[in-house]
């Protein structure tokens, strides 16, 4: 074969790949959640799988539901009409052993807001895509929470202390509309030293999803997928 | 009414910490006890941390502040209920101690004297009896 073709024909292939990744048309393999002892893995292949999750109703009723992607795949979407409802799950986890949550979220639209967007903002605290995971105390005032979540226009790394309480640490995750899944895999004991500043002292309790848009009274919808937990190697 | 409420002796001083222990103790446990599920309850109901930060925390504060003012006059009350709950069964028994001392000292004509209301009044009527009986005997 002419040497001029097989350059043609190599450039072609590596522009071609690039834009199959680029439009997700490829998924590249992305690290998530190489955890030696994945405690709890939820696909959400199965309808029994939302059962396992309790619905905390803040305003209004956040639509959760289903949705079948090809023959076994599923996952959750999230759809929130000025509403705020999450989805929680009790689970006890060692801190002392690192525990690591990981999971893939794509969200859908954003809530609108008039003011910008900051994380201690109670005015206009809404955000498409958060996941909760909850330290808890013998009396709920002492309990510590970390909040990853999908923001639309802080950077991605940043992180504070939510409006509400001293105890509530975010941290956004990812920036902006992104063209497919995003993973995650986050180690629980790593960021809580990060966010808080010390070790922590209390176990993890349980962790919770939720999309919600009832401050700004808009709309907003988020697809969550892939929960595992699980600790880490060697934790 | 007497006025000497506290008639300063071990037994009503006994009995003064035995009311209010007996008072304080049930409405603290059972207080606590009622504070702590309430709120924990509540809090593992909502789930949300924001919201349980929006909703309880401010609920929490408020009654903090309530159960610390209210605290001090309770406890003041309760203080004088037990002295004069202790009083009333202490002081005529104090009395009572003291007209038979005078007996013992061999004054035959004191009689142990309490009030209409004192609650040990049966008790004293009888003994007085028992004295006129032995006084009696002497003559």
């Amino acid at each position: 074969m002419n040497k001029y073709i097989k350059i043609t024909l190599s450039i072609s292939a590596v522009i071609l790949l690039a834009v199959f990744v680029k439009y997700r048309i490829i998924e590249p393999r992305r690290p998530h959640l190489e955890a030696s002892d994945i405690i709890k893995y939820f696909s959400f292949s199965k309808e029994s799988c939302l059962k396992e999750w309790e619905e905390k109703i803040l305003k209004g009723r956040v639509v959760y539901r289903l949705e079948k992607e090809g023959d076994d795949g599923a996952y959750v979407t999230a759809k929130s009409d000025n509403a705020a409802s999450a989805l929680y799950y009790r689970i006890n986890l060692d801190i002392g052993k690192h525990p690591i949550i990981g999971w893939k979220w794509r969200v859908i639209s954003f809530p609108e807001k008039s003011l910008p967007e900051s994380i201690d903002n109670k005015k206009e605290e809404d955000f498409a895509a958060r996941i909760y995971v909850i330290f808890p105390a013998a009396f709920f005032t002492g309990s510590k929470i970390i909040e990853y979540i999908w923001a639309e226009e802080l950077e991605e790394g940043m992180s504070g202390t939510s409006g509400y309480s001293k105890n509530i640490k975010v941290m956004v995750l990812k920036k902006g509309p992104k063209p497919g899944w995003e993973y995650e895999q986050r180690d629980v004991y790593d960021d809580y030293v990060k966010l808080f500043g010390a070790k922590p002292s209390l176990n993890v309790g349980a962790i919770a999803f939720m999309t919600d848009s009832d401050s700004t009274s808009t709309e907003a919808s988020c697809l969550y997928d892939d929960i595992k937990i699980g600790y880490k190697k060697g934790g | 009414m007497r006025l000497n409420i506290f008639v300063s002796n071990k037994t009503q001083l006994r009995y003064l910490l035995l009311i209010i222990i007996a008072m304080l103790a049930p409405t603290v446990i059972v207080g606590s006890f009622l504070y702590y599920f309430i709120f924990t309850l509540t809090a593992n109901q909502i789930g949300v941390p924001e919201a349980i930060a929006y909703t309880l925390f401010p609920v929490i504060e408020k009654i903090n502040s309530m159960v610390i003012m209210v605290t001090i006059p309770l406890f003041l009350l309760l203080l004088l209920w037990g002295l004069i709950l202790s009083h009333r069964f202490c002081g005529p028994l104090k009395r009572v101690e003291r007209d038979l001392d005078r007996i013992i000292a061999g004054d035959g004509s004191v009689r142990l004297n309490v009030r209409k209301d004192d609650d040990i009044r049966g008790v004293v009527e009888k003994i007085n009896k028992v004295i006129d009986i032995l006084e009696k005997g002497k003559k």
